[in-house]
């Protein structure tokens, strides 16, 4: 196994073939084949051209492929990276997020990628593993982890999450009703088995709730009146904050791409919120 | 246009003293000593007049005495040859100090500072004096080292007055010199590379000539140029602690000008120092750039 070291570590004396050479040297590695090795390694990482040069002369980005490069040239069978994007600029790293991607593929190792961006790990991950206070707390492909999650910190900690707590008032075939606080009761779909009274949390992601200025056609299980508190424009999304009567507050995304959208809320428009029964996921608390 | 004269004049007002005080006290100083080394001895000592019979009385001959009698160049030599010596023990010593100082705590790293600049608050012939009463044949370490030499059925040697006295004493003066840029330099250096080599397969040692030593280089160069120069030329400790045999460079300079009162010769002897140690130090210089690839990569270590 090798690291790739958030501030790339790579050795300032030594050219970029130096750096690429080293874990070859220190392997023991015929000093006549170390040349051929070296070049391939800058052919992976598309750095053909760059080896007479030292770290302090190339740019963020390539550092970083030099560090990737000289930890792949020995053919490690697994390859830790830790936090590696963390200090380029957003651009650039969604740049080399996609060159990660491809490089993965191309050499068909582990790559365990540390990163505490959950936007980055989804983007880039085949399976997550969810880490609070130095435990596991869940292991899975990256939609099932943001859809369903099985426990709260993972609702919360990747993507942003309404998280509704209350008390079970009825759970019959697959079907929970709880009891929320400030909102009322709530509907959801789940598989787990459940009994009134017991406490629950639904984690609904803003994307799935309905903002409407009046009641509208949509017949879904859960539908509450609301006022708009905060909006946030980001362009291709709307995030606006809900207050309901009861004060329980909500966060909903809306597309501004979607078709037929011609209406923006402002603050203070009272609203309909709606959901269906399948779009929360009950947590077990 | 006013705001730039106005810059203009304060850069003069912020440089100009210390030049003033340069040219003052070092380049004059330097002219004059180069001026005197090509004239000719007076009678009593000092200079002949430099004009005579409206003659300008200028000759190489003091040169042709250097170049000439082979004891000066030996005793150069030898001077540059304990100036390396001391150079190389500091080394050795310092390194393995500096490490320690920049490898532990806050607390005791300022500690260990004070301790190795400490002995700066006290004179320095009072320094090399106290190496008289240490080496002394009646100090318990000339008895500890005659003894052994007794047992093991070797005539007792003495300690003072041999160049052992003189090295151990040019180390002792010049160690904090080497410590403080190695440390600098040390204290600097990023963590991470270690590891990086480590998970890359480098043992210990692997670690440390392939990348920390590298590394310190710029510390190691600075460090040597402060102890090279200066023990280069000095000459209390060879005249307290030395023996006949251990007249260096300096000696013959201070003998020069004091003693023998040629001052012609003296400078000579003065520019020939003071040429060589420039003629070293560029070398070094030179050689550091060579071998560190950049000048910048010391300033790349803490990246």
């Amino acid at each position: 196994m090798r690291t790739v070291f958030q501030s790339y570590a790579l050795f300032p004396h030594m050219t970029v073939e130096g750096n690429i050479a080293f874990p070859l040297q220190m392997a023991k590695t015929p000093a006549a084949e170390i040349p051929g090795k070296v070049e391939e390694a800058l052919a992976d990482v598309r750095l053909l051209g760059f080896g007479k040069r030292y770290p302090h002369e190339l740019s963020g980005g390539q550092k970083q492929r030099v560090a990737i490069g000289r930890a792949l040239v020995t053919h490690p069978t697994m390859l830790l990276l830790d936090e590696p994007l963390a200090a380029l600029d957003a651009k650039l790293r969604e740049e080399m997020q996609i060159e990660l991607i491809n490089l993965q593929k191309e050499v068909g190792i582990t790559f365990v990628y540390v990163t505490h961006d959950h936007t980055e790990a989804l983007a880039l991950s085949h399976r997550i593993a969810v880490m609070n206070k130095g435990r596991v707390e869940q292991v899975d492909q990256p939609s099932k982890l943001y859809n369903f999650p099985s426990t709260r910190f993972v609702a919360d900690f990747i993507g942003t999450c309404n998280l509704l707590d209350g008390v079970v008032i009825a759970a019959e075939s697959g079907t929970v009703t709880i009891e929320v606080e400030g909102l009322g009761p709530v509907r959801a779909t789940t598989m787990l088995r459940t009994a009134a009274g017991a406490r629950a949390t639904i984690a609904l992601r803003p994307e799935k709730i309905r903002i409407e200025p009046t009641a509208a056609d949509a017949v879904c299980e859960n539908r509450f009146q609301g006022t708009i508190t905060d909006f946030l424009y980001l362009g291709d999304v709307t995030v606006y904050r809900v207050s309901t009567p009861g004060g329980k507050k909500l966060e909903a995304l809306l597309a501004n791409s979607e078709a037929g959208r011609t209406e923006f809320f402002e603050s203070g428009n009272t609203v309909t919120m709606s959901w269906p029964a399948d779009a929360g996921h009950f947590l077990d608390s | 246009m006013a705001a730039r004269s106005d810059g203009r004049l304060g850069k003069w007002l912020v440089i100009g003293p210390p030049l003033a005080y340069l040219l003052v006290f070092f380049a004059a100083p330097a002219l004059i000593m180069a001026l005197a080394s090509f004239r000719t001895p007076g009678e009593f000592g000092g200079l002949s007049p430099l004009l005579e019979n409206g003659k300008i009385d200028l000759n190489l001959d003091s040169y042709a005495r250097f170049f000439t009698d082979s004891i000066y160049a030996q005793i150069f030599l030898k001077s540059v040859w304990y100036a390396l010596l001391t150079t190389l023990f500091c080394l050795l010593l310092a390194y393995p100090l500096a490490t320690l100082i920049a490898k532990s705590g806050k607390r005791h790293r300022d500690l260990l500072l004070l301790l190795v600049i400490l002995p700066f608050w006290s004179n320095f012939l009072i320094r090399v004096y106290a190496w008289m009463i240490i080496l002394g044949p009646n100090a318990a370490l000339a008895r500890m080292v005659n003894g052994v030499l007794a047992w093991v059925g070797h005539e007792p040697v003495p300690l003072l007055f041999s160049s052992f006295a003189v090295l151990i004493c040019l180390v002792y003066v010049h160690l904090p010199f080497m410590v403080l840029p190695l440390y600098a330099n040390l204290e600097k250096h990023d963590q991470a590379l270690l590891d990086a080599a480590q998970d890359l397969g480098a043992n210990a040692w692997q670690r440390f000539w392939r990348i920390t030593f590298p590394l310190s280089l710029p510390g190691v160069y600075a460090g040597a140029a402060l102890v090279f120069i200066p023990a280069l030329g000095i000459f209390a400790i060879p005249d307290i602690l030395g023996g006949p045999e251990d007249s260096l460079i300096g000696n013959v300079i201070k003998q020069q000008f004091l003693e023998t009162r040629d001052w012609p010769f003296g400078s000579v002897l003065s520019i020939v120092l003071t040429v060589a140690a420039l003629a070293i130090a560029g070398f070094a210089a030179w050689v550091a750039r060579g071998s560190l690839g950049t000048p910048s990569s010391a300033g790349e270590a803490r990246a």
